[in-house]
């Protein structure tokens, strides 16, 4: 509990402004030592409880947004206030000097800005003249959700999230990659926001692919310089579909399933956020898994379907739906073929899933498809650096996907 | 009989509307700076956007609304002719600088004395969160806007004898409209509710006062949240939003946040 108080009081004082967050600490001692000539006016305890009940509940329910103490912006003004009209009573030439520092000090911060806004949206706003020459742009932004990029770009860009202590195996992964989206769009924007000390950005970065990698340009995010900016044009070309070698993953061509009490309990499990498992009972494959949301209800399915010679696997999402392939040896690196198609406008992410010993669980690509699109693709895995087994997991966002011939080497 | 003349420069109707210009070029200056705006403010203009384009039959296809008082005030005054984002930035600017009203009630009820409350105004007309929030896409200056006027209500309620039952029924009005900006104004709701019946009481157990204040409440609370389900386009989003709450209860913890 002295934690998430402790976390409150923060995320409330940056909320506030920390320097008025300060202002508040006097404030709140004057007026208790003040209350000993307001104490006997019954709304003071009803005001004083509401304060604390709604500041107590934040803290029990470990609330850390400081948008979500923002009632607390009254209370606030009033202790300050209170503070710098009655410490020295009678004395108005002292209050009023209070309430003007304190004024000053609003008024600066009001009209200080952010400098680092405009540079950020200028950057964004290159992209946007850029991409306006290419018929269908793609974004991707690391590790942010997208939507400020797509919003100042005019373009669609995903989101891939990854931890700071993620970024080296994260980067790791992305090389020799990005030609996965050459069927997402004519031309690709990668948004990276790479703290300070991140060693050797520009060449990290230039060192993705082969060639073709441009650095648009970058800049910092805020005044103190902590975070960095960069946005990179990449135009994804044609990748050598080489399956000599390959084999079949398990149940890569989805010809085994699922059957007796395995396949009800799949049905069982699935069904509860996704009824659809219950009333169509699919048939799903051997060895695979599936996953779902645990709260949100949906009208997701996965289910094999007979498609010429061969089977398919059919993913319908509204709600997010996961399909996990058996595990696979990753002491080595490997390459991963599958082939997709989109019965509807899609939004597929591709992680990866490594264990023994420990355990890695990444995102990697966020493909856009539309629909009555097909198409081959080719995923690089990197070994995993003492990690002995792996698996990828096909999270579709939402849309209609056939997967299918699913094959390693 | 002597009448005490109030100065001209004293007056509110000249003060105060001042004190609103003021705060107005201290949010234009600030917003001329190009703060960037926020993801949750993104998602609410295309949210506003989607709602305004496809109309009430896309509102079944939201997986997630948020509290949508201000999503359905924006779509509103894209009627007008406004893009969803100058729509949502027009309001909280709006609200911002209105502000200032419930804001010199409040020091004046407080302090008994019309300068404290030009005080407390100005204050608020430069106060950097609330600067910020009117300059951004965020559901935050509409719903302080609204916790204001509960705030100032709320103390004209208790302090007025004729005209406090009125103040009270409107304080639970505007309490229960704030829930539909965001979920936490619940907490005003429920302080209004039990607090404004229970000071009725005083100072000598005046039970009938506090039966009448809480009747008041009670029809303000009732009369607003009936409104919110009749205006038009807001049944269909409110079940979508009602169902996502629901849900969340449901599926993780009772915290819905």
């Amino acid at each position: 509990m002295p934690g998430n108080f402790a976390q409150s009081a923060l995320s409330v004082s940056r909320m506030l402004w920390e320097v008025i967050g300060v202002f508040c600490i006097p404030s709140l001692l004057f007026f208790a030592y003040d209350l000993r000539r307001h104490w006997r006016k019954p709304w003071l305890y009803w005001v004083i409880g509401g304060i604390l009940c709604a500041w107590g509940w934040r803290v029990f329910f470990r609330v850390g947004s400081g948008r979500y103490y923002s009632v607390m912006i009254l209370p606030a003004m009033l202790l300050i206030f209170h503070f710098c009209r009655s410490v020295v009573p009678k004395q108005k030439w002292v209050s009023a000097a209070l309430l003007s520092v304190v004024f000053v000090f609003c008024l600066g911060r009001d009209l200080r800005g952010y400098p680092q806004h405009r540079e950020v949206i200028g950057l964004l706003h290159r992209v946007k003249s850029d991409a306006a020459r290419y018929r269908r742009p793609y974004g991707v932004a690391f590790p942010s959700g997208g939507g400020r990029e797509a919003y100042y770009t005019g373009i669609p860009v995903a989101g891939i999230p990854y931890g700071e202590r993620e970024m080296p195996e994260f980067f790791r992964s992305l090389k020799g990659n990005l030609n996965l989206y050459r069927h997402s769009g004519d031309v690709l924007y990668l948004f990276f926001f790479l703290p300070r000390n991140y060693p050797d950005k520009e060449n990290m970065l230039r060192g993705l692919m082969p060639e073709g990698i441009e650095i648009l340009g970058s800049t910092y995010m805020d005044r103190r310089h902590k975070k960095q900016l960069f946005a990179v044009k990449y135009i994804p070309r044609e990748e050598t579909i080489d399956l000599r070698g390959s084999e079949l993953l398990p149940n890569g061509d989805f010809s085994e399933l699922q059957s007796g009490e395995q396949l009800e309990k799949q049905w069982r499990y699935l069904g509860r956020r996704a009824p659809r498992f219950l009333t169509e009972k699919p048939q799903l494959p051997r060895k695979w898994d599936f996953y779902q949301s645990l709260t949100t209800r949906s009208n997701s399915l996965a289910l094999v379907e007979k498609r010429g010679d061969g089977n398919v696997l059919r993913l319908q999402a509204d709600s997010y739906l996961v399909a996990l392939t058996p595990f696979f040896d990753v002491k080595k690196a490997r390459i991963v073929f599958f082939h997709i198609k989109a019965r509807t406008q899609s939004r597929l992410n591709v992680k990866r899933e490594y264990r023994n010993p420990g355990a890695l669980h990444q995102d990697m690509f966020m493909l856009r498809l539309e629909q009555g699109e097909e198409h081959e693709y080719v995923l690089k895995l990197v070994d995993g650096k003492g990690m002995n087994i792996g698996r990828i997991w096909f999270w579709l966002n939402s849309g209609d996907i056939e997967l299918s011939n699913v094959r390693i080497k | 009989m002597s009448m005490k003349v109030r100065p001209v420069f004293q007056s509110p109707a000249l003060i105060l509307p001042l004190l609103m210009l003021g705060a107005l070029a201290v949010r234009l200056i600030y917003l001329a700076e190009a703060p960037m705006e926020t993801r949750d403010g993104i998602s609410y203009v295309n949210f506003t956007r989607q709602w305004f384009e496809m109309g009430q039959a896309a509102i079944p296809s939201f997986d997630r609304v948020p509290p949508p008082l201000f999503c359905y005030l924006g779509r509103g005054m894209m009627f007008l002719g406004l893009s969803a984002a100058t729509a949502l930035l027009t309001i909280n600017m709006t609200c911002g600088v209105l502000l200032l009203i419930p804001a010199y009630l409040i020091g004046k009820s407080i302090y008994d004395d019309r300068s404290a409350g030009f005080r407390f105004a100005g204050f608020a007309a430069v106060m950097p969160p609330l600067v910020e929030f009117s300059c951004i896409r965020l559901r935050e200056s509409l719903y302080l806007f609204l916790v204001f006027w509960v705030v100032s209500l709320w103390i004209m309620a208790i302090r007025s004898r004729r005209r406090g039952e009125w103040f009270a029924a409107l304080c639970g009005a505007l309490a229960v409209i704030a829930i539909y900006c965001r979920y936490e104004a619940l907490e005003l709701l429920a302080f209004v509710v039990l607090s404004l019946p229970v000071i009725g009481l005083f100072p000598h157990w005046q039970w009938r006062r506090a039966a009448v204040i809480a009747l008041f409440v009670a029809g303000g609370v009732i009369v607003a949240a009936a409104l919110m389900h009749v205006l038009p386009g807001m049944p269909d989003v409110l079940r979508v939003f009602y169902n996502r709450i629901y849900a969340q209860c449901l599926g993780t913890s009772l915290n819905p946040l």
